[in-house]
């Protein structure tokens, strides 16, 4: 018997070992960016082009020898294009190690919900991959290698996730992010937009905000940086102060932004955000030294500064009326009349009122005072 | 003999597992429509039930529910009672052990043949489901302090990612005061029914002690809570509905970015592939062992180990057919009936046990 049971064992297991259609890594092309654009000519206005930027698996990383494959297709449906460029490859593609995906602007504009569906329905492709807008299109922004990308792929993948650079003007968004925020009740999608400059730049400094479906507006890079203060904490970023008596730069060293939403007069409701931060001066523009005084006048005229420029881009984005702080979440999470709070919300969202007190404290001048 | 401390193991190992596949299903789809409610009272029940249990055989000292039964019961009952509940045991077991198949094709290998993955699966439990019960309790406690605290980590990095929302976490809270519903309760008390398994266990504990009771209902519910919320707090209010297994993509959510592999995902997955054969392996366990109970002769003689392949067989074969016939969504019908029969199995076996016991303090 015991024989007997070895003896399947053994041909069971020689079925596993060798059955399996595994692919080794010398067969396999790894896809690490998508774009997805519409076509350029007009006929074709309703299909998808899809950009696959690949991989070829390689000995040395270290050297630059690693060239990017880039492959371009259009069909009626972003799988059809996948399988039209599977043709085109001799190897298998891969999209287990995607990391970035880079939807174009007229589909921005259009509608992005077929295709936040493709990307997390397929088992394959990660929900920590980063999602952006492409422009003037994905095509050119998957296409561009940077002069300081050494792997295929790399500066993407590195500027949008901010582990290289910590730039403040990046907001990074995950794959999961966008469909979370794509289906949420009173939170709204937010994805970087990544501009492709010739000869070889790739600049991510702008946010582009979402209705459920597509793009409504776009955000300067100054309102970028400010949405970025307002949604994280410690920013590392410097701001620019231009007051009457102060003028100068500071650089962040930690901050923090909360917010409420209380009841206000006549039954309005009111967003109060309250910024706190820890600042250095970096640059005085007046010449004179900074005493103590100065010091907390400094301070003021920052968070004077902040206050403004906040209340700006609530304005802005109010006025656009779609949510991507998730005040409305947050409104629904502090009330528990569940059957009507979301209809009071919408009654109180056109006559929101904004309240921000920010606090800078400015504490230390730099190297010299 | 083992000390009582096992029965903590047997119920750590369900509450582990319970959030790989239909306990958070069930949470999710009822979270406006009961699912809080529900994980409070349904703490409470599996703790009584727990109690009550316990209390129940601890009167039957080296005793399995086989040689409970059988002494105690007229043998044509005590026969079907056994044969049922070792399908039902067998059941448990192959339901795990399909959803981890249908896990791994979609996750790991998707060249595979979902066949070949069952297969490997299945010899492990069959082989490992005849050693003793000793060495199960043992490779059971090994199992479990070396994947909690890879359990552990894996929480702590998915609560304190900023990307975690707490706003949508306090939203669904908010629907607190909404009416249980049976499916959740059923669901939310599967947590606490590791110690079921005592129902053949009990013949290695020297005595049913427990101690440090309190810690059930207290960590049962800790586990409940981030079982439904977790997820939640990473695909949202709305959206964590569409996610079919919603900790798997919790756990595709969250980012090591200081590690040899990036992605949670597969570290997740071996845990919980580790976690999940072992209940596998501890059901089959206890279902081969009531079946061959059933045919314990009147001397107290249990069939040989011969037997064991015979039993086994056929339901690995049955195991195989469920599988051609299941597809995703009958598969979670499936399961979710398996939670509802058990929930109110939980009360007949109880039920009969406190029968069982007065009836053998009578004769005495």
């Amino acid at each position: 018997m015991k024989k007997m049971m070895c003896c399947l064992l053994v041909i069971t297991m020689s079925g596993v070992i060798s059955g399996c259609q595994f692919k080794d890594i010398d067969k396999r092309s790894f896809v690490l960016a998508i774009g997805i654009d519409r076509p350029e000519d007009k006929g074709k206005r309703d299909q998808f082009e899809v950009t696959l930027k690949m991989a070829i698996p390689e000995g040395d990383p270290s050297q630059r020898s690693q060239e990017s494959i880039v492959i371009t297709e259009i069909a009626e449906s972003v799988p059809e294009a996948v399988r039209l460029a599977k043709s085109k490859m001799d190897k298998e593609l891969d999209f287990s190690h995607c990391k970035t995906m880079i939807y174009g602007e007229f589909i921005a504009k259009d509608n992005i919900t077929p295709l936040v569906d493709w990307s997390s329905r397929r088992r394959d492709i990660q929900l920590i991959m980063f999602v952006a807008v492409g422009l003037p299109n994905a095509k050119e922004v998957v296409k561009m290698q940077t002069k300081s990308e050494r792997l295929p792929g790399n500066a993407l993948i590195l500027g949008l996730s901010k582990e290289g650079t910590e730039s403040p003007y990046i907001k990074s968004v995950y794959s999961f992010d966008l469909s979370r925020r794509a289906t949420e009740r009173g939170l709204d999608p937010i994805m970087p937009v990544v501009t492709a400059k010739h000869p070889d730049m790739l600049i991510i400094d702008k946010v582009a905000l979402f209705n459920k479906q597509k793009m409504i507006t776009l955000l300067t890079p100054d309102e970028t940086r400010m949405l970025n203060l307002l949604s994280s904490n410690n920013l590392r970023s410097s701001f620019k102060v231009d007051a009457e008596d102060a003028s100068f730069d500071f650089n962040l060293e930690s901050s923090k932004s909360k917010y409420r939403i209380r009841t206000g007069k006549e039954g309005r409701a009111v967003i109060e955000y309250h910024l706190s931060g820890k600042a250095s001066v970096e640059e005085n523009r007046n010449g004179a030294p900074i005493t103590g005084p100065v010091l907390s006048a400094f301070s003021k005229a920052a968070s004077k500064k902040w206050e403004k420029d906040s209340t700006e881009l609530f304005k802005k984005i109010h006025a656009s009326g779609v949510d991507p702080f998730g005040w409305g979440l947050r409104y629904y999470s502090r009330h528990w009349n569940n059957a009507t709070e979301q209809k009071d919300w919408e009654r109180l969202y056109p006559e929101l009122e904004f309240q921000v007190k920010a606090d800078v404290k400015i504490k230390y001048t730099g190297m010299i005072r | 003999m083992v000390s009582s401390k096992y029965i903590y193991y047997l119920f750590l190992m369900n509450a582990l597992i319970n959030i790989v596949n239909f306990v958070p299903r069930v949470l999710v789809f009822t979270r406006f429509h009961g699912a809080l409610p529900s994980i409070l009272i349904s703490t409470v029940i599996g703790t009584l039930l727990l109690y009550g249990f316990t209390t129940a055989l601890s009167s039957f000292k080296g005793q399995g529910l086989p040689e409970i039964f059988n002494a105690n019961l007229p043998r044509f009952f005590s026969f079907l009672l056994l044969i049922i509940y070792a399908c039902f045991w067998f059941l448990a077991g192959i339901i795990t052990m399909l959803s981890f198949a249908d896990i791994t094709t979609r996750y790991v290998s998707p060249d595979i043949s979902p066949y070949a993955v069952i297969i490997g699966f299945l010899l492990l439990s069959i082989i490992c489901s005849r050693l003793s019960a000793e060495s199960i309790l043992y490779a059971l406690e090994t199992l479990l302090y070396l994947s909690t605290p890879v359990i552990v980590y894996m929480l702590v990095k998915a609560l304190i990612n900023p990307a975690f929302s707490w706003d949508a976490v306090m939203q669904v809270i908010t629907y607190m005061w909404t009416k249980p519903k049976y499916v959740t309760l059923a669901g939310a008390t599967f947590i606490f029914s590791g110690y079921y398994n005592l129902a053949i266990f009990n013949r290695n504990f020297k005595n049913l002690k427990t101690r440090y009771l309190w810690t059930i209902p207290l960590l049962g519910l800790v586990i409940l809570l981030i079982t439904f919320l977790v997820p939640i707090g990473y695909h949202g209010t709305i959206g964590v509905e569409d996610h079919v297994f919603s900790w798997f993509s919790t756990a595709d959510s969250i980012r090591m970015e200081m590690f040899i592999i990036e992605r949670v995902l597969f570290l997740f997955y071996t845990v919980y592939l580790t976690l999940s054969m072992l209940s596998t392996v501890v059901h089959w366990h206890v279902g081969l062992e009531l079946f061959k109970g059933a045919f314990q002769s009147k001397a107290g003689k249990l069939p040989s180990k011969k037997v064991d392949w015979w039993i086994m067989i056929p339901f690995a074969i049955g195991t195989l057919v469920l599988m051609n016939y299941l597809n995703q969504i009958r598969m979670a019908q499936l399961g979710q009936w398996f939670l509802n029969i058990r929930f109110a199995n939980e009360f007949i076996l109880l039920a009969i046990l406190f029968y069982v016991k007065r009836r053998s303090a009578k004769r005495t």
